[in-house]
């Protein structure tokens, strides 16, 4: 269902905008006009619902509600306050935004069920709140409410020309907000909180506040369609705001294609469009809902996917007749941009190493990863009698060990031992008794985010790489080293943004070149690359944001000779730029290739601790591996 | 104080009815790993075909008696037509697939049999009833209890006793294991929807009566068997008849003595409260994720 989002959508979105506000010039027809302002308003609500759903994978049932709150909290306003409507209009959205983040607040902590239900619950509930008694002195309850006039000069804004505009302008700010968001560092980390939370966790993305603040997006932009949606209609009603509308706005963000913006806005439109097209009102339900069920069930790219189909059919032919395709400018500096056939563009790749490679001695310098003798001696991380239970099963048995700084500290038993549990404390995510101190400092309390920050950075055995990202854009994410700032400010692109920005790209190529991930494939989606790849790619995001401590989880599992002799390298030279390295390990000749020091565990206990050389020569560790009777 | 009691006698009764919608949400979400929106819709529409055959001179007992067949026959389709057809996307693209069907169903229901609704049905349970002091305790209540356990029992029974039953248990607990036993998943599958869609028209045919046959009718019952669920815990069978007395009680008393526009919102926060308090309900079990 939550199919790629896209990243270029901003052009799409554009030409949609200018084709919706020329098309009046076309379509002169007042009922094709008016179907036209229903679509368009819709859409202000479902590009939120987009980002809301397409790009954090959180659902809502629900969205309706913030049309209600915004229409009715502005015609309120109006009678009962006797306030100007563009002053409604704005408190009413604002409202709506409120009112999302504090619903969003409990909505978010739930997995997509709970949430699911849980916003199709409200949109029911509110409904009926709206019509009974207890608000009725502000919502005239099932009387309904009447929306006071609104003009801008002499134009009036509840109908003709004035109330086109006034939805087109609703929806292009609605539309490139959302848009505009989808390209700063929070539009990013929603979306490695949607391929895995507790991988984003780990990065240091607040995941909590990242889902409320696309929630509060979300409810603003559909307050603004509510109150659009009240000028249009010029009377409100309870049914208006029926939670089947919830559920049809979802239906319009599904059917014009998830992750793209641009798609439920024509999803909206085909939506007036059938509606329209049908003399009854239950026959183009019917035609809808068939419609929204085949686009799940069979096709869930939407209109907008069988748009980008079409697209680079098009583009094909277009190329085979010898035409030439304009070059995309390999924009190193700001990030490239990605086409669907990047990779098929050999011209784009080779400007970028060839602009990389000048790029080589800056960068480096910059970004701190200059080679420092190695220094071990001192314990950066301090475990002590650290324990774990599920149920019965005692994980983890009062493990202590010591990390060494700058050292490659190797973890190794059979399945089972605990290994990635051990991790996982370390981390954050499994909670323990005991203690674990980085650098004298106990992390107990420290939340898993906060980590991050200190220096605990770590891959996992599934690298959960954001699929429909570059691997460049992947590893950037990896590279902010903190996720706080506030993101209206980050909206307005102003110069200390773009600085970040850019340090965080910087960072992400000199790990990208000194892991040695050939540049070449720095412009491929994360979804198109091997597994061995999408490893040393999360090797590289960990090491991005410069970390003091790095945990590695089974980076060798399942890759070939040549592919772990190439983790192997990676982490010399990790190891050579003075970062602390825990790596648990299967394979025996990797370790004893890489390892400083070795710690065996089995059942959840230490078995032995020491150099490579001396554990595998232990007898214990050998009848661990290989058995009884087996020859040292 | 008779008030009081009566309404929270009608509560449990109520309270029942959506525990059965609860308890079959439950048991398809167990066995097939689907929470599905539709199943309030499902029994609608039954509903429906039953008064339309009673509108064609059936009596109501051997309309919903054919009305019961059919809807097994509907509910193994609903499985096979929408669900099982091109697996593959997750289980996000499969509750929405359920939410596709809600509304499909409603909109056929407003198209085919919708002109002049909302109709008023036929009560297959005696009115009136025995009186405790100032209580009253209906009939159509007393056997909605008796109704309810029946059908527990049956349960029960199944699970206890029949290979089916000990089958349905072996893929609620763990799909991919049963299959790898040799369990055919899918069939089960197929018979847990013939089940439910028995269930979703015996809800409907008592709902029916009271709140009026149209095409929203089970919209509240949907949500009140969700938070049922989500309440009793969603692992647990049992559970989901508990949460659904629990809602019926509250929600007929919030309904009584503060207004009925209040009554979806008191189970909205029980809901909440409940996810917010203990996430597994009272009888669930935690899942525990290997990461």
């Amino acid at each position: 269902m939550l199919t790629r989002a896209r990243d270029n959508v901003a052009l799409p979105t554009l030409v949609i905008l200018i084709l919706l506000a020329l098309s009046p010039l076309v379509i002169t027809g007042v009922t094709a006009q008016s179907v036209i302002v229903l679509g368009m308003i819709y859409a202000v609500g479902a590009v939120g619902l987009d980002l809301l759903t397409g790009y954090s994978g959180q659902f809502s049932f629900g969205q309706f509600v913030y049309f209600a709150t915004g229409a009715y909290i502005m015609a309120s306003l109006e009678i009962n306050a006797h306030l100007s409507w563009w002053l409604a209009l704005v408190i009413a959205v604002a409202a709506s935004g409120l009112l999302a983040a504090l619903v969003g607040a409990a909505m978010v902590r739930l997995r997509f069920f709970g949430s699911a239900v849980g916003t199709f619950f409200m949109g029911a509930a509110v409904v009926d709140i709206i019509s009974g008694p207890h608000l009725a002195r502000w919502t005239g309850a099932s009387n309904g409410l009447s929306v006071g006039a609104a003009s801008i000069g002499t134009e009036s804004l509840t109908s003709g020309y004035g109330l086109f505009y006034a939805a087109v302008i609703g929806l292009a700010l609605a539309a490139l907000l959302c848009v505009r968001y989808t390209k700063i560092r929070a539009g990013i980390a929603v979306r490695v909180i949607k391929e895995n939370e507790i991988v984003a966790a780990a990065m240091g993305i607040r995941v909590f506040r990242e889902k409320l603040r696309v929630q509060t997006v979300g409810g603003l932009v559909a307050g603004l369609g509510g109150c659009l949606l009240a000028l249009n209609l010029g009377y409100l009603s309870p049914d208006t705001f029926d939670v089947s509308q919830s559920i049809e706005l979802f239906a319009i963000v599904a059917v014009g294609g998830t992750g793209s913006i641009a798609g439920p806005i024509l999803g909206a439109l085909f939506f007036f469009g059938v509606t329209n097209a049908l003399p009854s009102g239950s026959d183009s339900e019917l035609v809808f809902a068939l419609i929204f069920l085949a686009a799940v069930v069979l096709f869930n790219r939407g209109i907008y996917g069988i748009g980008e189909q079409l697209g680079s059919q098009g583009l094909k032919y277009w190329r085979r007749f010898g035409l030439p395709v304009p070059r995309r400018r390999a924009a190193v500096t700001a990030g490239p941009t990605i086409s669907p056939d990047a990779t098929l563009d050999p011209g784009a790749a080779s400007a970028e190493s060839a602009a990389s490679v000048l790029l080589d001695s800056a960068v480096a310098g910059r970004a701190g990863l200059a080679r420092v003798p190695r220094e071990t001696g001192d314990v950066l991380l301090q475990v002590r009698d650290v324990s774990v239970e599920f149920g019965g099963l005692k994980a983890l048995d009062g493990i202590s060990l010591d990390v060494r700084r700058g050292e490659v500290h190797a973890i190794i038993g059979p399945n089972g031992a605990g290994k990635t549990t051990f991790l996982n404390c370390i981390s954050g995510i499994q909670p323990a008794s005991g203690t674990i101190s980085l650098d004298g400092h106990e992390l107990a309390r420290t939340p898993v985010s906060v980590r991050r920050q200190l220096g605990i950075a770590r891959t996992f055995q599934h690298p959960s790489l954001v699929g429909d990202l570059s691997v460049l854009n992947n590893v950037q994410i990896g590279a902010y080293d903190r996720h706080t700032g506030s993101v209206t400010l980050e909206l307005f692109g102003l110069p200390a943004t773009r600085k970040r920005r850019r340090d965080a790209h910087d960072r992400a190529v000199a790990a990208l070149r000194n892991l040695e991930f050939p540049v070449a494939r720095w412009g491929t989606v994360a979804g198109d690359i091997s597994m061995g790849e999408q490893k040393h790619v999360d090797i590289a995001r960990a090491m991005a944001g410069k970390p003091r401590l790095l945990l590695l989880d089974e980076p060798t599992a399942g890759l070939g000779a040549e592919e772990v002799a190439a983790v192997a390298h990676a982490i010399q030279v990790v190891r050579d730029a003075g970062v602390t390295i825990l790596v648990i390990a299967h394979h025996v000749g990797f370790v004893r290739q890489v390892a400083d020091r070795c710690t065996v565990f089995d059942f959840g206990k230490v078995i032995a601790s020491g150099t490579p050389a001396e554990v595998l020569a232990d007898r214990h560790v050998v009848e661990i591996f290989v058995g009884d009777g087996a020859k040292a | 104080m008779g008030l009081a009691i009566s309404v929270i006698v009608s509560g449990i009764a109520f309270g029942l009815l959506i525990g059965i919608l609860a308890f079959t949400l439950v048991f398809l979400y167990k066995t097939t790993g689907v929470a599905n929106f539709a199943i309030g819709n499902i029994g609608m529409f039954e509903t429906f075909l039953v008064y339309e055959l009673y509108k064609s001179g059936l009596g109501i007992w051997p309309a919903a008696a054919i009305g019961l067949v059919c809807s097994a026959v509907f509910g193994g389709l609903v499985y096979i037509v929408i669900l099982r057809a091109f697996p593959g996307g997750g289980q996000a693209n499969m509750l929405v697939r359920t939410v596709g069907l809600y509304l499909l169903l409603a909109a056929m229901a407003n198209v085919f049999f919708g002109q002049n609704q909302p109709y008023s049905f036929p009560s297959l349970l005696p009115h009136g009833g025995p009186n405790a002091g100032s209580v009253v305790i209906g009939w159509s209540n007393l056997i909605t209890v008796a109704l309810v356990l029946l059908i527990c029992a049956a349960f029960a029974a199944m699970f206890r006793y029949t290979g089916t039953g000990l089958r349905f248990l072996a893929v609620a607990q763990r799909a991919p294991v049963a299959r790898l036993l040799g369990i055919r998943v899918q069939r089960l599958s197929v018979i847990a929807y013939m089940i439910a869609g028995c269930l979703a028209l015996l809800v409907g045919l008592l709902v029916a009566p009271q709140q009026l046959l149209f095409s929203q009718m089970m919209d509240p019952m949907l949500l009140y068997a969700f938070a049922a669920a989500v309440i009793g815990g969603l692992t647990s069978l049992s559970g989901s008849l508990v949460g659904g007395i629990i809602i019926g009680v509250v929600v007929d008393l919030v309904s009584t003595y503060v207004g009925t526009d209040l009554a979806l919102a008191a189970a909205l926060v029980l809901l909440l409260l409940t996810l917010a308090v203990r996430p597994n309900g009272l009888f669930g079990t935690a899942q525990v994720v290997r990461l």
